[in-house]
């Protein structure tokens, strides 16, 4: 991890369920307990990519709390490095299954 | 029950009946919000049971989704039916009347319940859920009853047949909840001795090959 990067928290439940109307269209699917954590990152990058650019950055700016221009200085592997330490520590896995458990579905 | 929300801790009581019924109508609101992808209201919703539960307003705002989830599961899991009561089994939904209005479902039970014990409405707010529902129950089935024993010393209750020359009783309908359940169609098994042998011709079929269609 670089320096200067912001240390991540829980989201609350708003933000949260935010962050999963962002990121559930482009979430794969057919997931297993043998996919790699890795591989489910870049299927959803992928994802993100060819669906709309836009929710990967509105992703990163949601976990870390920073707001554009701290973002933009960032490169993008800092970046890369903040999205996915903000999947693991909202627990990005369980908060689909529970979102979905309550009946809110997207993509 | 204690439940333990990050840095919170609230010491949360089975609901009597109204709070139940909060919870129940809660739920029910949160499961609209989610269906139809409204987030602000799944989220207002969520905070609102936990508040009508534990009696505490803000303090869950700012916590970690998870334990507000986990939260969630607990009081829904402490304040669960332990019974299934048929009154609760409505296969058709019924039309709201003219004169309904949102929040009116809480009233209808206390009218029900004070028009037969005769209790005010601080006490069947505070009745055990098991003993309301049960209760209101046995008031409805009463009622239908009751219905029905004067239905049957009415004319109306019996429908002239001029064919037979025979008067038909006809029984006054009860609400679904009181019918019996729906059972699955029996499966009949048919000795292959009596089924038939060889090539089965489908009349359907040769009628299709041997009727034009016409252009």
């Amino acid at each position: 991890m670089t320096n200067n990067t912001p240390k991540l928290h829980p989201l609350s439940l708003r933000k949260a369920v935010e962050l999963y109307r962002i990121l559930a269209p482009h979430l794969p699917q057919d997931l297993s307990e043998e996919t790699p954590a890795l591989s489910y990152v870049q299927q959803t990058i992928d994802s993100m990519k060819e669906k709309d650019k836009g929710a990967y950055l509105q992703a990163v700016l949601l976990m870390t709390n920073l707001d554009v221009t701290e973002l933009a200085e960032k490169d993008s592997m800092a970046i890369l490095e903040l999205f996915i330490e903000g999947l693991s520590v909202n627990e990005v896995a369980l908060l689909v299954t529970w979102c979905k458990g309550l009946g809110l579905n997207y993509g | 029950m204690e439940i333990h929300a990050g840095r919170l801790s609230v010491d949360v009581q089975k609901a009597k009946l109204h709070v139940w019924f909060q919870l129940e109508e809660l739920r029910g609101s949160i499961q609209t919000a989610a269906e139809s992808g409204e987030l602000d209201r799944l989220v207002e919703s969520i905070f609102a049971y936990l508040s009508a539960a534990s009696g505490i307003d803000k303090e869950f705002h700012d916590l970690p989704w998870r334990e507000v989830a986990l939260a969630v599961g607990q009081i829904s899991k402490l304040n669960e039916l332990k019974i299934k009561y048929p009154l609760f089994d409505a296969r058709d939904k019924e039309d709201a009347p003219p004169w309904d209005y949102v929040g009116r479902s809480w009233f209808v039970w206390v009218n029900i319940l004070a028009r037969a014990y005769g209790w005010n409405v601080e006490y069947i707010e505070n009745l055990e859920v098991e003993t309301g529902i049960a209760l209101l129950q046995e008031v409805l089935v009463d009622e239908q009853l009751n219905r029905e024993f004067q239905w049957g010393m009415s004319e109306n209750a019996f429908s002239y047949d001029p064919a037979s020359r025979a008067s038909k009783f006809v029984p006054l309908d009860r609400p679904n909840w009181m019918k019996p359940p729906f059972k699955p169609a029996k499966k009949i098994y048919i000795n292959t001795n009596i089924l038939p042998m060889g090539k089965v011709i489908s009349l359907d079929e040769q009628y299709a090959k041997t009727t034009p269609l016409v252009s």
